[in-house]
């Protein structure tokens, strides 16, 4: 009944709910729309990391993040992927050998990073989008991928020889020749600038390192944000005092700080569209309940308890609040649709920020977290701006009745 | 030569298309110039829509109506604005004046209208508050007038600017008796004195009585008219 | 007009709380869009600052064909000599570099990295990290074994000020290069990148190194002003002829100025959404307040109001509530900016800095005021309030003065 009742008031003066329904659906849909965009946005970029170099999680040996010293391998490294494997069958590792050194061909020479990978790993394939050539056999052949700034600087295309110099893990020079079979886009101009990829065995044999491995990378197939459980799990199955097990927050904390910064400023987005529709929608109840003075003071009359006066003015409010956040939700979806993928080429996609590349497309799509925010928001909106107005009207007496003229 | 003439005229209130009533059903009326006339009936006999038409307030369904000759049906809303800034006057029943304005500029607001300056306007309202003895309400904003003195300003406003014709809408319906006698007395003094026209649309018998002459509308047609004997044309 | 905005102010006044809180929202809604725009004009800063951030010139010379290769030999002869033929704007600076990858090797490591052999004095101009030595110093001029180290790269390769490196690098003539340092000074900067991977040496040093004579392989130069970047490149590459590149940094760096764009096309979208927003509100209350003086304004006409006047008079009453409002939110917009111009409002990331297209952003964000910007704001609330509030007036102003007067 009180429903029906709050209903019924609603559309009373239509022109006036019709405008205020549209101010809160214009808040929600960018409140949605924002949010549903930045979190696309992230989750490209950490999807890039998590399935590109980085990875989700790396094992490597203890002290390694910290300072990369060719000579902190992972003891045992198959021992190692084993437990990771029983403890999280899910997981899917991939061990690394990583070193610099100065790449040569013909007149022209740069510093690189190498990087010895296991090409049978899908992972290790998902991550070098071949762009001319092929990727490394599987057999360890003295082969290389470089990325493809680096080719191009060095002069070299698939089918060339390259001579890789650097020092080996027992502080000799170690000098090598390989042949280029491919070029790649690693994921970041950085990556492609200065990598140099190999069979893990011919990057082992290169620095001397026997069967040590510096990282093993840690796959899961989750696009969750929040490691902390399968973290555990892996914590739990190997040895901590020889080894350490870092998560990609860790690698690349900037990127993680940066995301954090720029959720909790959208925030501040969403109190301004609450302070600002919450004073309309003061406005249009104080009027509302004004113009009913003389109706609520017979429903005192007629022994209507306040608290039901007050229950029904707010259930007014939130009635729009509910239209309004319904047509918000619902336009925020048809503009992600309409827009369907977004270019940022022209803008900021492709571009390196803090270790990670932004991407150069964006899909959109809704996100379910952007639209129960952008819900209580206006719950707490059509609440914050209805609680004066509705406290008056259900103050009123019966007296009021016939006084007010 | 006549203030107002009205031929054949009819006046249908139409709501999405249907007509909803029939408020006048062929009315034909001449008003010259100087008349203190009222215009009679019952509630719903059409007497408000009449002074409407006449005021240009309203168009009519069909007929003619002529102000000083001039004929209102074809003219645009700013002729009709104009027409009655510069012709007619209102004063209807209650809240006649603007809130926010004094006494003082309430009436001056019409001769503002047509740019009259400023020292002008002041002259003018200062002799008519004089006259109307409202002398001092010249400051005074209508929430703190009497209805009584509210009425008397907006006469004041509606002659100020010297209109042709006064029309006024059951202008003693909130009043009490004695100040209401005394309203339409000072409006008849008005009339003697400058000529001007006073219609009045009413049902109050002290008005009727103080009238020259009173047409009497019943179902939205003229059903008597009368001068009274000695009245003045 | 003057009784018009008389009795439009007074008007206003009527309903006191509705009106204050109708300004209240338009003046939050200016505030929001003057502090908005500062922040985003101070995330990206003034071209100079971030270029100086990163050592990068607003126009910088090379030879022909060394950014493709990067080779030893791709130099520029007698640089001092060719700077001082150039005519450029007054308060430049300008400094260049031998400029090489190179090997660096401690007794823990070895990494890739960036070497650069420069002039000290000119390169403290340029580089903010040269001038942020955090332990020990920078090596003299006459200092052939000095080397400048970025902190994280320090920290990897577990080096301190008086450490021993080795560097290796390709010389002109296809040999590698190897020369031994000693660690003279550590130096901090806000890009990881170059905190991280960049080490600098005396000029003279690096030429040996590499196998060159007197020669550079960049040409650096910082203008005062970075919109004459262009035009001075253009100038330049006029002089130097084909032999030569000439870049500027909206060359060197094509998305800072897409970012400039987008920052401003964010700021226009907020902007039009938070007006529509405001606007809004406005459209209820202006049309609520109007509509319950129907009578009124009936009254008005009858007396002989034009329409038009009619219009012109609740437009003077959106005027009186914009220009109060405009004029808070304005003082209050500028009032923010001005205090976050001074302290950072808000950060884009934990850390000092973070790494952009290429540039580097600080992260406390610290605003940028702008009158004009300020200002623009403002008139467009004008325009939102005025246009809002003509709906509702023209629906008054038509009505038949007799509907009108029917109304309670």
């Amino acid at each position: 009944m009180l429903l029906k009742l709050a209903w019924r008031n609603v559309w009373r003066n239509t022109r006036r709910t019709v405008i205020s329904v549209a101010a809160l659906a214009l808040g929600v849909t960018a409140v949605v729309s924002i949010h549903s965009f930045q979190e696309v946005a992230y989750q490209a970029m950490i999807r890039g990391i998590t399935t590109g170099l980085v990875g989700d999680v790396q094992v490597h040996g203890r002290g390694y993040q910290q300072s990369p010293e060719m000579g902190n391998v992972v003891p045992d490294a198959a021992a190692v992927e084993a437990r990771l494997k029983r403890a999280l069958p899910v997981a899917q590792t991939e061990r690394r050998v990583l070193g610099a050194g100065l790449a040569g061909a013909g007149d022209a020479s740069s510093a690189v990073m190498v990087m010895g990978i296991e090409p049978r790993k899908p992972g290790a394939h998902a991550l070098l989008t071949i762009e001319k050539g092929h990727g490394l056999d599987p057999a360890p052949s003295h082969e290389v991928v470089l990325g493809d700034s680096l080719a191009r600087d060095l002069g070299v295309a698939p089918g060339g020889e390259m001579i890789l110099v650097g020092q080996a893990a027992d502080g000799s020079l170690a000098n090598d020749r390989y042949t280029v079979v491919g070029t790649a886009d690693a994921g970041t101009y950085e990556a492609n600038a200065t990598m140099v990829f190999l069979h893990i065995a011919d990057a082992q044999s290169f620095f001397a390192l026997g069967d040590g491995v510096h990282q093993v990378i840690v796959r899961l197939p989750t696009d969750e944000e929040d490691l902390s459980h399968p973290l555990s799990i892996l914590r739990g199955a190997i040895d901590l005092s020889a080894l350490e097990i870092v998560p990609w927050t860790d690698i690349l904390p900037e990127l993680k700080s940066v995301i954090d910064a720029k959720r909790r400023n959208t925030q501040i987005l969403d109190f301004i569209v609450f302070l600002i529709v919450a004073l309309g929608i003061l406005n249009t109840m104080t009027m509302s309940t004004f113009e009913r003075t003389r109706e609520f003071g017979v429903m005192a009359s007629l022994g209507t308890r306040r608290r039901r006066v007050l229950a029904m003015v707010l259930l007014e409010a939130l009635l729009q609040g509910f239209i309004g956040f319904a047509i918000g939700t619902g336009l925020a979806w048809a503009l992600s649709h309409a827009v369907g993928s977004v270019d940022l080429g022209g803008f900021v996609g492709g571009a390196d920020m803090v270790g990670t590349r932004l991407p150069a497309v964006l899909t959109l799509s809704l996100n379910a977290s952007a639209i129960a925010r952008a819900g209580i928001v206006t719950v707490l909106t059509m609440l914050a701006g209805a609680l004066v107005p509705a406290v008056r009207a259900s103050r009123l007496r019966p007296v009021e009745a016939t006084r007010y003229v | 030569m006549p203030v107002i003439e009205v031929e054949h005229v009819t006046k249908d209130y139409v709501e999405k298309g249907q007509v909803t009533a029939r408020a006048l059903r062929g009315v034909d009326l001449t008003i010259e110039s100087g008349e203190f006339m009222a215009i009679a009936g019952p509630s719903g006999s059409g007497k408000t829509t009449l002074l409407n038409l006449i005021g240009a307030l309203d168009t009519a369904t069909s007929g003619t109506i002529r102000v000083e000759g001039r004929e209102i049906g074809g003219l645009s809303q700013a002729e009709l604005s104009d027409l009655r800034r510069d012709r007619i006057g209102f004063v209807f029943q209650a809240y006649n004046l603007i809130p926010v304005l004094t006494a003082a500029e309430n009436a001056e607001y019409v001769m503002e209208l047509k740019g009259l300056a400023a020292a002008d306007r002041q002259r003018r309202i200062a002799g008519l508050f004089d006259r109307m003895g409202i002398k001092e309400l010249m400051e005074t904003r209508p929430l703190k007038m009497s209805g009584g003195q509210q009425q008397r300003v907006a006469v004041a406003r509606a002659i100020v600017s010297e209109p042709a014709i006064v029309l006024a809408d059951e202008p003693t319906a909130n009043l009490d008796q004695a100040t209401g006698r005394s309203l339409v007395g000072l409006m008849r003094e008005l009339n003697r004195e400058r000529g001007i026209t006073f219609v009045f649309s009413t049902h109050d018998p002290m008005v009727l009585d103080q009238a020259d002459r009173v047409v009497r509308l019943v179902d939205g047609q003229v059903n008597s008219d009368e001068r009274k004997a000695g009245s003045t044309i | 007009m003057r009784t018009v905005l008389k009795i439009a102010w007074r008007s206003i006044w009527r309903n006191r709380r509705r009106t204050l809180i109708s300004m209240s929202a338009v003046g939050l809604g200016l505030l929001l869009v003057i502090v908005y725009s500062g922040i985003m004009a101070g995330v990206f800063g003034e071209a100079k600052e971030q270029l100086d951030n990163i050592g990068m010139g607003h126009v910088e010379i090379t030879a022909a064909g060394w950014r493709a290769r990067h080779l030893a030999e791709q130099n520029i002869p007698s640089p001092a000599a060719l700077v001082a033929r150039l005519d450029l704007p007054p308060r430049s600076d300008v400094g260049w570099r031998v400029v090489t990858r190179a090997l660096l090797s401690s007794a823990r490591a070895s990494e890739g990295v960036e070497l650069e052999g420069v002039d000290w004095a000119r390169e403290a101009a340029l580089s903010a990290h040269v001038r942020d030595v955090r332990s020990g110093r920078r090596p003299n001029t006459d200092d052939r074994g000095g080397i400048l180290i970025g902190d994280t790269l320090a920290e990897r390769l577990q080096v301190r000020v008086g450490s021993k490196v080795r560097v290796m690098a390709q010389r002109a003539d296809g040999e590698i290069g190897a020369e031994l340092y000693r660690v003279r000074g550590i130096f901090h900067s806000l890009s990881p990148t170059i905190a991280g991977h960049r080490v600098l040496v005396g000029a003279s040093s690096a030429q040996t190194l590499v196998g060159v004579g007197e020669v550079a392989h960049q040409v650096v130069i910082q203008l005062d002003r970075a919109a004459d970047a262009d035009r001075v490149a253009s100038r330049l590459r006029a002089e130097l002829g084909p032999r030569y590149q000439v870049l500027s940094y909206g060359d060197l760096l094509p998305m800072l100025r897409n970012i400039e764009r987008f920052s401003d096309a964010v700021v226009w979208i907020a902007a039009i959404f938070v007006y529509g927003l405001v606007g809004l509100g406005i459209l209820n209350t202006m049309l609520m307040s109007v509509m319950e003086r129907t009578r009124e304004f009936g009254v008005l006409r009858a007396i002989g109001t034009r329409p038009g006047r009619v219009v012109t008079q609740v437009l003077g009453e959106s005027f009186w509530i914009a220009t109060l409002a405009g004029a808070a939110g304005l003082l209050a917009g500028l009032a923010v900016t001005w205090y976050g111009s001074e302290h950072a409002l808000l950060t884009i990331g934990g850390g000092e800095a973070l790494e952009y297209a290429g540039t580097v952003l600080r992260s406390g964000v610290k605003t940028r005021v702008s009158l004009g910007a300020a200002f623009e704001a403002a008139i467009l609330v004008y325009v939102m309030a005025l246009v809002t509030a003509l709906y509702p007036a023209r629906k008054v102003a038509r009505m038949p003065p007799a509907r009108a007067l029917r109304s309670t």
